[in-house]
């Protein structure tokens, strides 16, 4: 991407006036995707660029600070999903999912099912389907932001998958 | 029973899916505004957290070397005095010179009173929040919109256009610091989108005026096209370079991208120049504008981006020092 590779020689302000450019739009909606919360999405993506910010003498490189950010993300999202789960907890239940009226065409409700059924999912398959499916990672890519080897990553993908296709199937 | 679904159905429900969700998603255009604020704090936090450390590492030694000769020689806390309940005297109490925040009017402070509003940058008619507080009222006559959102976001948007013809503005939603407000323009041939002004409020209170923050094309259509970023360092008079995109809605012509360099705060042009976009066949074009400051901005510099007319649209950019 012309915009990053140009903030090479940059100081840590410029880089990340570029990375942010380039990127946050992009990591909210990962983020999102990953914590279903908009404004929590925002939040945790200002949190990496602003680690990004006081790392960038040691990353420097404008294609390692990408990894970086999704790294980071990838971790802080996971780490606001552990607290929600503890507060869900000693919650009241909320009322189940339901399609709303104007959803009556066949895909959508595919689509409103497919989506229920990835909220349901454990978290490392839902990153895992998240960055390959969304982000459009390969295994080495999901692995490094995920922190895992490459064989979990499969495992974690293949899991998700099959979960998600017992859902769909089980209306 | 044969499923219903193979691996590689899940894997394109899935894929378009996840697409269609996020792009339903659009993030507040003030995100930068917020990183940089969170930066200057953690920078603010470290000046004072440096020092301390240091001092309280020479401390340490200082008193491992005082401590040390007794410690070897046996006579240490045994002579000491005990205390009721066996426990040794404390050591008396270091000078605590650690202040719990920056200096008065820095940015994330707290002013006003009111510990609910803190201090932050902002873009138009004020270089921050706090200067808004203290002049917008007394100011009225220069700055009569500022209690309506709406005029206030129409005021900011022509103030760089320069062109307040059809232009209206109607509240797109809230956001957690203030008000966003959708700015179009009336045309011929309908309502077009010209930027999301970002506003919060001076002071708490219903009349309280509003400042803009930010303004920015993200978060509604393809078609608006001011789009303000702050420009992290002006190197004085140096050139800085302006790179981004553009994106044409409507027709075949060319478009011009008219780019200016601004004081936060401030109706001044430090700094004026076009970049013209020849399109061609291609709906997206990059554009590339050096600038060159008449003068040294006093502080941070406001970058502003957009488009000749309503039909093209300034989709991103980034404003950088030339690389030597």
């Amino acid at each position: 991407m012309p915009v990053v590779k140009r903030v090479e020689r940059l100081d840590a302000d410029a880089a990340l006036t570029a990375l942010y450019t380039s990127h946050y739009r992009q990591l909210v909606r990962l983020a999102a995707l990953l914590l279903d919360d908009l404004s929590t999405s925002e939040e945790v993506v200002q949190d990496a660029y602003v680690r990004m910010h006081g790392s960038w003498h040691r990353i420097r490189d404008p294609e390692a600070a990408v990894g970086y950010l999704r790294t980071t993300v990838v971790n802080l999202a996971r780490s606001r999903l552990r607290r929600r789960m503890v507060a869900q907890r000693h919650a009241p239940k909320p009322m189940p999912d339901a399609p709303s009226a104007e959803h009556g065409a066949l895909e959508r409700l595919e689509r409103d099912r497919l989506l229920l059924a990835m909220r349901r999912l454990p978290a490392r398959q839902r990153e895992c389907l998240v960055l390959r499916y969304y982000a459009d990672l390969s295994e080495a890519q999901i692995a490094e932001a995920m922190g895992i080897s490459p064989g979990a990553v499969k495992s974690h993908a293949s899991r998700g998958i099959a979960a998600l296709r017992v859902s769909l199937e089980a209306v | 029973m044969a499923s219903e679904y193979d691996d590689r159905d899940v894997e394109r429900l899935l894929r378009a899916t996840l697409r269609e969700e996020a792009d339903r998603l659009h993030p507040a255009g003030d995100g930068l505004t917020r990183i940089r604020e969170r930066v200057v704090n953690r920078r603010r936090w470290r000046t004072w957290l440096t020092p301390l450390v240091a001092l309280a590492g020479a401390a340490a030694v200082i008193a491992a070397v005082v401590a040390a000769p007794s410690y070897l020689t046996g006579s240490g806390s045994k002579d000491r005095p005990a205390q009721p309940g066996g426990q040794p005297a404390p050591a008396s109490p270091a000078p605590s010179p650690t202040p719990t925040q920056g200096p008065p009017g820095s940015l994330g402070t707290p002013y006003g009173g009111d510990d609910n509003l803190r201090d932050m940058l902002t873009v138009w008619p004020y270089p921050s929040r706090r200067i808004g507080y203290e002049r917008a009222d007394a100011e009225a006559q220069t700055y009569p919109n500022l209690s309506r959102p709406d005029l206030t976001a129409v005021d900011f948007v022509a103030s760089f256009v320069g062109d307040k013809q059809g232009l209206s503005a109607r509240r797109y939603d809230a956001y957690p610091p203030g008000v966003r407000m959708l700015v179009v323009r009336e045309t011929a041939t309908g309502e077009v989108p010209v930027s999301l002004v970002y506003l919060v409020r001076v002071r708490l209170g219903n009349d309280a005026p509003y400042v803009v923050v930010g303004a920015s094309r993200a978060g509604i259509t393809d078609q608006d096209s001011l789009t303000i970023s702050p420009l992290p360092t002006v190197p004085g008079t140096a050139a800085f370079r302006v790179t981004g995109l553009a994106r044409r809605n409507q027709g075949l012509a060319d478009r011009t991208v008219i780019l200016q360099l601004r004081e936060p705060g401030s109706t001044e042009v430090l700094a004026q120049q076009s970049a013209p976009v020849r399109f061609g066949e291609f709906a997206l074009r990059t554009w590339t504008a050096d600038l060159t400051p008449l003068q040294a901005p006093r502080s941070t510099g406001v970058v502003a981006a957009w488009t000749s007319d309503a039909d093209g649209m300034v989709q991103e950019f980034v404003a950088a020092p030339t690389a030597p």
